[in-house]
């Protein structure tokens, strides 16, 4: 109702909504849980001074993200997990391969989960994600490579067929 | 395994994380909670004194629904009143009904965006005066949900009205005696907060426990409008016969059902007419003034994917790229509207020269970028994929395709967006005086949608005169911009 309308790219200044989406897809990818990825992004969101001026909002509530999820993996207890509802109904090619990926991921380490995200889901040059994980651009590249081979060899073995192209 | 194939398989699982169900309450989003309890409603939500953008109040939106979705448990009507207060006085920009569960709230925020909703047994109603149609959809159940608990008292409405600023604000309350209003006996509960000089005074009847008006004031939030003080002053009377005509989910203007027009548009265009990189172009349409609006239903929309970037025609017309627009029953990114389960997002261009002469044929260009937020990937090595396009072209001011979305030129700011892009652009050109015309008309639009609004354009265009070296005209620009700022007028 009322404003039934949204209009994306006419942004002034840094609005820290913009990132949220972010921040929620960094938190779920890393932890692996849904509901405790938005407690994570929305505590990031409330957290921001007021007004929040920073040319760097990105990087730096991804960074404050990282910070939740390091709390998160220390007050941790496993738990038998639920299959989401979506997961469950549907066992086509694509949703198969999702939960293979979603599996991959979780088997890494969490520097490796962490490194691949934020290089192959947000796309971040070895600086920015330098900033993020308090590392150097070279520490960022050697880790990349080694978290590349994880996931690479990782894959290959949850798959039948090798996957090198 | 190559990189291609982990971004790939890494982006598809990203992709497959469903939406944020919660969203959060925070200081940020504070500034769209004083939004939703000033406005309490919709329209109005637009323009609210310290947002000169329209964009931002979408979660607003939702939570106001929420609010006035919710039945007052000791009321059976309510009607109230409720006054911007601007440095020129009071401005009505709400009127509000209540009754048995349903809700007409009439927003005069300024007449550009003036509009009626009204929401009853489970629909809602949505009238923008400037649009020839109005919409009606179903409440979400997510509204339906919200509804079926924490029913207020009209007193714990109106607290909630006034309790604006961030949720971490530290409040005191205190109730005292007030001098008798029409005979009745009367206290006042006063809140304070400890930051931005919140206050906030309710006026109640001792009688029957209901509010008689509310006052509430803080300094604005907007860094730009530091020295300003905004507040709200409302008026509520309540358990008077209201006519049944106020909740009539009816229109003298054509109605539109949300739900059907989002199928009919399925059916229209369900063959795409191009497929690029997992972007379906589902129309392309001309308009008179030379825009040429691109409908696409993009696979991805938080990850770069292929989208129009460019447009070239053999005249060697320069066209600019104005926003993406991305409709939405509520301007919530996560509920956007959907076609073919996938967001549906439009690309606009326009001439940067107004009148230029356009071929018949263009030549759209397309590289990998996101929507939102709306940046470039820039892959110099990769070559940008290209399309040879022939619009349709219609007479009218936006596409017809518009109309069954429920969308109409009232919510859309084509004008300001397209007076902005070129403004910009003559400016990355260092065209100073093509800089100062556009930026002129900017202001102009502005002016004509809420007046204030007008004086970021003309610092714009001050600017420009500088470079010109026409600094008289500038400062005599920037003057008039620093009093339209300062009048918050409407």
């Amino acid at each position: 109702m009322g404003f039934g309308w949204s209009q994306f790219g006419s942004r002034k200044g840094e609005n820290p909504g913009r990132y949220l989406d972010d921040v929620y897809r960094y938190a779920a990818m890393r932890i692996g849980q849904v509901e405790d990825a938005e407690d994570i992004a929305i505590e990031v969101v409330q957290a921001l001074p007021n007004p929040c001026n920073r040319e760097d909002l990105r990087l730096y509530m991804l960074g404050m993200a990282r910070r939740k999820v390091a709390n998160w993996y220390r007050s941790y207890k496993p738990t038998v997990p639920l299959l989401e509802a979506d997961q469950s109904i549907r066992f086509d090619h694509q949703t198969d391969q999702i939960s293979m990926v979603r599996d991959v991921l979780q088997g890494l380490s969490d520097d490796h989960r962490e490194v691949l995200v934020l290089k192959y889901y947000f796309g971040m040059t070895s600086a920015e994600i330098g900033t993020v994980m308090e590392r150097s651009s070279e520490a960022v590249d050697s880790l990349l490579q080694r978290a590349r081979a994880s996931f690479e060899s990782d894959w290959v073995a949850l798959n039948s067929d090798p996957v090198k192209l | 395994m190559n990189e291609k194939e982990i971004k790939q398989l890494i982006g598809d699982y990203a992709e497959s994380i469903p939406p944020m169900q919660r969203r959060p309450i925070s200081r940020h989003s504070n500034f769209k909670r004083k939004l939703e309890l000033f406005t309490l409603t919709v329209g109005g939500l637009a323009t609210m004194g310290w947002f000169t953008i329209v964009f931002l109040p979408a979660r607003a939106t939702a939570g106001t629904v929420r609010l006035v979705s919710q039945a007052l448990l000791d009321t059976r009507s309510m009607e109230y009143t409720s006054y911007l207060k601007l440095p020129g006085g009071l401005h009505q920009y709400l009127h509000g009904y209540y009754e048995n569960g349903a809700w007409r709230l009439e927003a005069q925020m300024h007449t550009a965006m003036s509009n009626l909703s009204i929401l009853k047994d489970g629909q809602r109603l949505m009238d923008w005066e400037r649009n020839p149609f109005v919409t009606i959809r179903p409440i979400t159940s997510e509204e339906i949900e919200e509804m079926s608990h924490d029913n207020l008292t009209a007193l714990d409405y109106v607290k909630k009205f006034v309790m604006a600023g961030s949720s971490t604000m530290v409040r005191t309350a205190h109730i005292s005696d007030h001098e008798p209003i029409n005979g009745r006996p009367v206290y006042a509960l006063s809140i304070r907060g400890d930051q931005e000089h919140y206050e906030a005074i309710i006026l109640v009847d001792k009688l029957t426990n209901l509010p008689i008006q509310s006052d509430f004031g803080m300094d604005d939030p907007r860094p730009e409008f530091k020295t300003s003080r905004t507040g709200v002053h409302t008026e509520y009377s309540f358990n008077k016969p209201l006519p049944a005509s106020l909740f009539a989910l009816t229109s003298k203007k054509k109605i539109i059902q949300a739900e059907v027009g989002l199928k009919h548009l399925e059916g229209q265009w369900k063959k795409p007419i191009a497929s690029i990189g997992g972007t379906d172009i589902r129309n392309i349409t001309q308009t008179a003034d030379g825009m040429i609006w691109i409908a696409t239903t993009p696979n991805r929309i938080f990850t770069p994917v292929p989208l129009p970037t460019h447009l070239t025609d053999a005249h060697g017309t320069q066209f600019v790229r104005l926003n993406d627009i991305v409709p939405s029953w509520y301007g919530d990114d996560q509920r956007a509207t959907t076609l073919f389960d996938k967001r549906f997002a439009i690309m606009r261009f326009a001439p940067l020269y107004p009148h230029a002469k356009i071929a018949e044929e263009l030549i759209l260009e397309f590289e990998s970028r996101k929507i939102y937020p709306d940046e470039l990937e820039h892959k110099p090595k990769e070559r940008p994929a290209t399309l040879v396009i022939h619009p349709a072209f219609t007479t009218a001011a936006i596409p017809g395709y518009f109309e069954p979305l429920g969308i109409g030129p009232a919510q859309i700011f084509k004008n300001q967006d397209l007076w902005k892009a070129r403004g910009k652009e003559f400016e990355a050109k260092q065209d100073w005086k093509n800089a100062a015309a556009a930026y002129e008309q900017y202001a102009d639009v502005r002016y004509h949608w809420v007046k204030y609004s007008a004086w970021e354009p003309m610092l714009k265009e001050a600017s420009c005169y500088r470079k010109l070296g026409q600094a008289e005209k500038a400062v005599e620009l920037e003057k008039k911009a620093e009093a339209l700022k300062v009048s918050l007028e409407r």
